[in-house]
């Protein structure tokens, strides 16, 4: 207990908080309307602005943009300021398709990403194919996610919470609160999970320029540590730049749970007015995090790639002799638990939704409410006992094939964004463009080829291919 | 449309100045910040303006 970055008054904190989060369950479970789809994915389409916007922020910044965006700057410098461009670029994703896929979502009561392409292509294996890139992306996202607060919790108790102990105790709150209240549940855990995020990243962007100094003390020392901070950038690295904005707006904006947020506003101008917060937070979350590691690499240089993913951490433990700076930390570490909660939280009901709504009943349409109720509630259990199984075990040697769901997630955009635009388009052709892209794209990552081309990801440029086939055989279609 | 239009803006964010450094950031990093605000108030206004025009549905 003695390494631990949390005092006893910490943890005891943290437990508290993670048990305030099953009340909220219980909450969502008392407020629940009926034993409908609708309701339990849903909350049953009512989400006002707070909720909706809190839910949003919390699960679109997830672990990773409180604890890897820190180390990837930390490593790489001002470059991660494209992190600020493509959190804002995602909401131009949605802007390209959810005005018009809310309105049909309205009308036909969709549930999932599943409905609407079912709705739109009348096509089984193309369907089935987003549903199943769509659950092979979300179970990526939620097991990066559980070993990354395994990871965290066993390092701020000093190994008071294994490893393990710690993926197993999270994944139990998580699943309970989520199958006793569903999307409402989700939502309410993830709007107090939304505010812990914001303003901890705002207390310790003050914390530690106050006592670290300003970016510009920053720069004089970096200039000399780390001259590449402050090169001229290269066509190379504009390239990159690009190819990371493309990948990011066509993909995390398709993510099956973002979808799901879009079908639960209650108006169009609930979803307007989260959509254009969401814009805002970028200056305020991810900007912060960015000067906090430019700062931090000057202080701490030498760090390798494990330790760099601490920075913040490390900078506050420094530290620590100052009164006060405990709460801090505390607030650090509720806030970097809250982001992973709020997206494993979210990635689990939008898969489990995903199973029951489109696979499930697609093939027991005459399954009553009851029974699909149970049947997501026992799949989620399931889901997560294998997640976390997999999260625990699963060897180094394979953990890459999880960074490719995002270039696998990406080929479905043209599916959902064209779809909503042109209804000429035919299943056939947005499947044979669905299959060219990840065809491309698989075999550049899967094999000993260079996994970017020309500088550009594989696949951004699959997903280019998949663009153009479409755009050929559309244009080449005797229906038209 | 502004919407359309915001694309540029999203465009110049690529880094394409020097690295001289103003403030503590390097040129091209303030102007990657100063594209990015640009984009995100024209994502705003579009999302006020726009938004109908974007959602004329196809489902009649």
């Amino acid at each position: 207990m003695s390494s631990a970055l949390l005092t006893q008054g910490g943890i005891y904190f943290l437990f508290a908080y993670l048990a305030s989060l099953i009340l909220v369950g219980v909450a969502g479970k008392i407020a629940s309307k009926n034993d409908s789809m609708g309701d339990f994915y849903l909350a049953g389409g009512g989400f006002g602005v707070g909720i909706l916007f809190l839910t949003m922020y919390a699960t679109q910044y997830s672990g990773n943009s409180l604890i890897g965006f820190a180390g990837s700057t930390y490593r790489g410098g001002w470059f991660f300021l494209v992190a600020v461009t493509f959190m804002i670029a995602i909401v131009a994703g949605y802007m390209i398709y959810a005005p018009r896929l809310y309105v049909l979502a309205k009308k036909h009561n969709f549930i999932t990403i599943g409905d609407y392409i079912d709705y739109r292509y009348k096509h089984n294996l193309l369907t089935y194919l987003v549903i199943a890139i769509g659950i092979f992306a979300l179970a990526n996202y939620m097991l990066t996610n559980l070993k990354a607060i395994g990871y965290i919790v066993e390092m701020v108790t000093g190994g008071y919470l294994g490893f393990a102990q710690s993926i197993i105790l999270m994944a139990i709150i998580m699943v309970i609160y989520e199958t006793l209240g569903g999307m409402r549940s989700v939502a309410w855990t993830d709007a107090i999970q939304g505010v812990l995020l914001f303003i901890g990243v705002l207390i310790i962007f003050v914390v530690i320029w106050h006592h670290y100094g300003t970016v510009e003390e920053a720069t004089q020392i970096l200039q000399t540590l780390r001259s590449d901070f402050y090169e001229n950038p290269t066509g190379m690295q504009q390239i990159k730049w690009l190819s990371v904005l493309l990948l990011i707006f066509f993909g995390i904006s398709v993510y099956p749970q973002a979808i799901q947020r879009i079908y639960s506003a209650k108006n169009e101008q609930t979803l307007k007015r989260s959509f254009q917060l969401m814009i805002i937070m970028p200056f305020l979350t991810t900007l912060p995090l960015i000067v906090i590691a430019i700062i931090g690499a000057a202080h701490f240089p030498d760090l390798d790639k494990t330790q760099s993913e601490q920075i913040i951490l490390l900078m506050l433990s420094n530290i620590v002799d100052i009164a006060g700076m405990q709460y801090v930390i505390t607030l650090f570490v509720a806030a970097a638990v809250a982001a992973i909660m709020s997206t494993v939280d979210s990635a689990m009901l939008a898969i489990a939704s995903l199973f029951t709504q489109d696979i499930y009943h697609r093939n027991r349409p005459q399954a009553s409410n009851k029974e699909l109720a149970y049947v997501g509630k026992l799949f989620s259990w399931l889901m997560m006992a294998f997640m976390v199984y997999l999260a625990i075990s699963l060897p180094s040697t394979i953990w890459w094939l999880i960074q490719i769901k995002l270039e696998i997630l990406v080929q479905i955009a043209p599916a959902i964004m064209l779809g909503v635009w042109f209804k000429n388009i035919t299943p056939q052709t947005i499947l044979a463009g669905l299959f060219v892209g990840l065809i491309f794209t698989l075999t550049f990552l899967l094999s000993a080829l260079e996994n970017k081309i020309f500088g550009f990801h594989a696949g951004v440029i699959g997903l280019g291919l998949n663009f153009m086939t479409v755009f050929v055989l559309h244009k080449s279609s005797p229906a038209r | 449309m502004i919407f359309k239009l915001s694309f540029i803006a999203l465009l110049l964010t690529i880094p394409l100045f020097s690295a001289k450094v103003y403030f503590g950031l390097p040129l091209w990093g303030i102007m990657s910040l100063f594209f990015t605000a640009v984009f995100a108030l024209m994502l705003i206004l579009a999302i006020e303006k726009n938004w109908n025009a974007l959602k004329e549905s196809e489902d009649e």
